[in-house]
């Protein structure tokens, strides 16, 4: 199946694949190039049987088969993470900070979107749905029949910027668009605007 | 010569500006139930358990020295750095125990205040609701200055022990000759007391508290020196405090052969053997460490929560800056006084379990701390020493040990 978009931590800890079905190893991290406005994920953090390799991204294809996220690598093609900047380590569970300096909350997931050119962070995920989904008990409690709410916050709101030793994303918008989707993905969708508000992550 | 003097009195004005978490958590560890412990192993063991306070010293400062290390190098909580270094599941894990333990102490701590204020004859109606208000506006209406000049006045109440000790007429020979040749007994009680006297030394939530005001305080890198001496003399009142307690009551209690549950009949059965004075110092200890402990207890729950999800949180806000802080602080203060002043509430298994989660907690929360500590990417040059860590690791080791005998046996007793 074909994908749109997903979520992080769904294909954070899977093996990944190449295309006779062979176990290369399982995916540490994705690193992505800042250069984009909407940063475009350019490396594969991939722990192998020899340590931890940085692999292109663009030969790695991301399906959904029986509910689980498959990753597939047609070829292995070793890259130097250079200026990329890695999501587990600088941008997962990460303090969000408001232009005002007041904590927010933190990033608990972050949502993927795959387009025809690639893919792309699409947004950053504060809802509570991203905390259940992170202890693993997400599916279950929906199951169960328990409407938990995502929100997102898109990730256009966010530009990144790098310091010496900390990677901070700073927005340098004036506003922040929140997505709230009550009661799971399936519910209904809107769309909130936070007037005067900016973010950073640090 | 003059410069050297000058230098000297510098140093000794910024330690006093600085002064503060490590006095300040040092002397929280000798809540209520750290106080019932003592008195107990006073009582049963008379001067024989005194030796086991010297690894407790070295523990506490080898691991408040991490805190205060990790919250002034990094500037972020303990709860902040675990849950950006370990992830959600093992915040969740700590959280769940955290919140869970941290209710059953603020309760204990509450009890602690009802049977202190009993022996001056207060219903526990009138004194447990007084206290938790008297904490609540401390807190919430408080700035982190005078609510950390509050904490410190209680610190030095507590040295009342001493008083408490030296009332109780002690043989000081026989106590120099069981700290020097101390009888090690290899029964399951006498080890279950050390386990018991190590685990109210150190608890998790401490850990949290510690280094959540390191921060909220602003301390820097050049304050560290001084810092460090913050927690040198903050486990030295720790031990000292522990010390006067088990001499008092092993004085009197022991050499009477009277045994004890709590730590309010230490300070009733003082009264005939000590006189008036020495009991009612011994409780106005019992109810300074209560309610000391109670305001700390939901502060550090609250500061741990609030940490880990990301949200405002220090006493210095005010309630609409952090509401989720002020909130969380507020109902763990309601549900602890709930469970004292609802009439048969089953205090002593409370107690137990809260001991219990804290022990399976205290190691998970070590480990945390020295795999961070240790990593250069967080701590840079401020990573531990190979001493440090030879004491830190070998602290785990035992304590993983001691908590499975710990564990193991209140779940049985509580079985039963």
């Amino acid at each position: 199946m074909q994908l749109k978009s997903f979520y992080f931590s769904r294909i954070l800890g899977n093996k990944i694949y190449t295309s006779y079905g062979k176990v290369i190893g399982t995916l540490k991290d994705l690193a992505v190039d800042i250069n984009y406005k909407n940063p475009k994920i350019a490396i594969a953090a991939v722990k192998t049987k020899k340590g931890l390799k940085f692999i292109d991204f663009n030969n790695i294809t991301v399906s959904k088969e029986k509910g689980q996220y498959v990753l597939v690598c047609s070829k292995v093609q070793e890259r130097n993470l250079g200026s990329n900047m890695l999501l587990k380590k600088y941008i997962l569970d990460k303090q969000i900070i408001d232009v005002n300096g007041r904590k927010v909350d933190r990033a608990n997931d972050i949502r993927l979107a795959v387009l025809s050119t690639g893919m792309f962070i699409a947004a950053v995920d504060i809802g509570m749905d991203g905390l259940l989904r992170r202890i693993g008990i997400a599916k279950p409690l929906k199951k169960l029949g328990f409407r938990v709410s995502s929100k997102l916050m898109l990730w256009d709101n966010v530009e990144t910027a790098f310091t010496s030793k900390n990677i901070l994303l700073s927005k340098t918008y004036n506003n922040m668009n929140l997505i709230q989707i009550a009661g799971g993905e399936k519910g209904e969708c809107k769309k909130k605007k936070l007037e005067g508000r900016s973010i950073n992550i640090f | 010569m003059n410069a050297k003097r000058k230098n000297w009195r510098e140093d000794l004005l910024i330690f006093f500006s600085v002064v503060g978490p490590g006095i300040i958590t040092g002397s929280v560890d000798n809540d209520a139930g750290g106080i019932t412990t003592y008195s107990i192993a006073g009582a049963t063991y008379g001067y024989n358990l005194l030796w086991s306070l010297i690894p407790c010293f070295i523990v506490l400062l080898v691991v408040q020295e991490m805190n205060a290390r990790m919250g002034i190098v990094t500037g972020k909580g303990l709860a902040d750095l675990i849950r950006e270094n370990f992830g959600v599941r093992v915040t969740f894990f700590i959280f769940i125990g955290l919140i869970i333990a941290d209710i059953g102490n603020t309760a204990t701590e509450f009890a602690g205040v009802a049977g202190s204020m009993q022996v001056f004859g207060i219903s526990k109606y009138i004194s447990v609701p007084l206290a938790a208000i008297a904490v609540w506006i401390l807190v919430v209406k408080g700035t982190y200055k005078s609510t950390e000049k509050i904490f410190l006045i209680f610190s030095m109440f507590l040295l009342s022990y001493i008083g408490s000790a030296f009332l109780a007429k002690p043989d000081w020979h026989e106590i120099g000759n069981s700290l020097i040749h101390p009888v090690i007994e290899t029964s399951f009680d006498y080890i279950s007391m050390v386990i018991g006297m190590v685990g109210t030394t150190i608890a998790p939530w401490m850990q949290f508290y510690m280094q959540s005001a390191v921060i909220e305080k602003g301390l820097k890198i050049k304050d560290f020196k001084y810092e460090f001496w913050d927690v040198v003399v903050g486990s030295v009142i720790t031990v000292v405090v522990a010390f006067f307690i088990i001499v008092a009551c092993g004085a009197t209690l022991n050499k009477s052969g009277i045994k004890i549950e709590q730590a309010k009949d230490a300070a009733v059965a003082l009264k005939p053997l000590a006189g008036a004075f020495a009991s009612q110092i011994f409780a106005f200890g019992l109810f300074i460490a209560s309610i000391f402990s109670a305001a700390i207890l939901p502060l550090a729950t609250a500061f741990y929560i609030c940490e880990a999800f990301g949200f405002e949180a220090g006493i210095d806000k005010t309630l609409k800056e952090a509401p989720e802080f002020f909130t969380l602080f507020t109902i763990i203060i309601i549900i602890g006084i709930s469970v004292i002043l609802i009439p048969g509430a089953p205090l002593i298994q409370i107690t137990l379990w809260s001991q219990i989660i804290n022990g399976v907690l205290l190691p998970v929360v070590l480990i945390c701390m020295m795999l961070m500590v240790n990593n250069k990417d967080i701590m840079g040059r401020y990573v531990n020493g190979s001493i440090k860590n030879i004491i830190g690791w070998a602290t785990i080791v035992v304590l993983i040990l001691l908590t499975v005998i710990l564990t193991i046996q209140p779940i049985i007793t509580a079985l039963k």
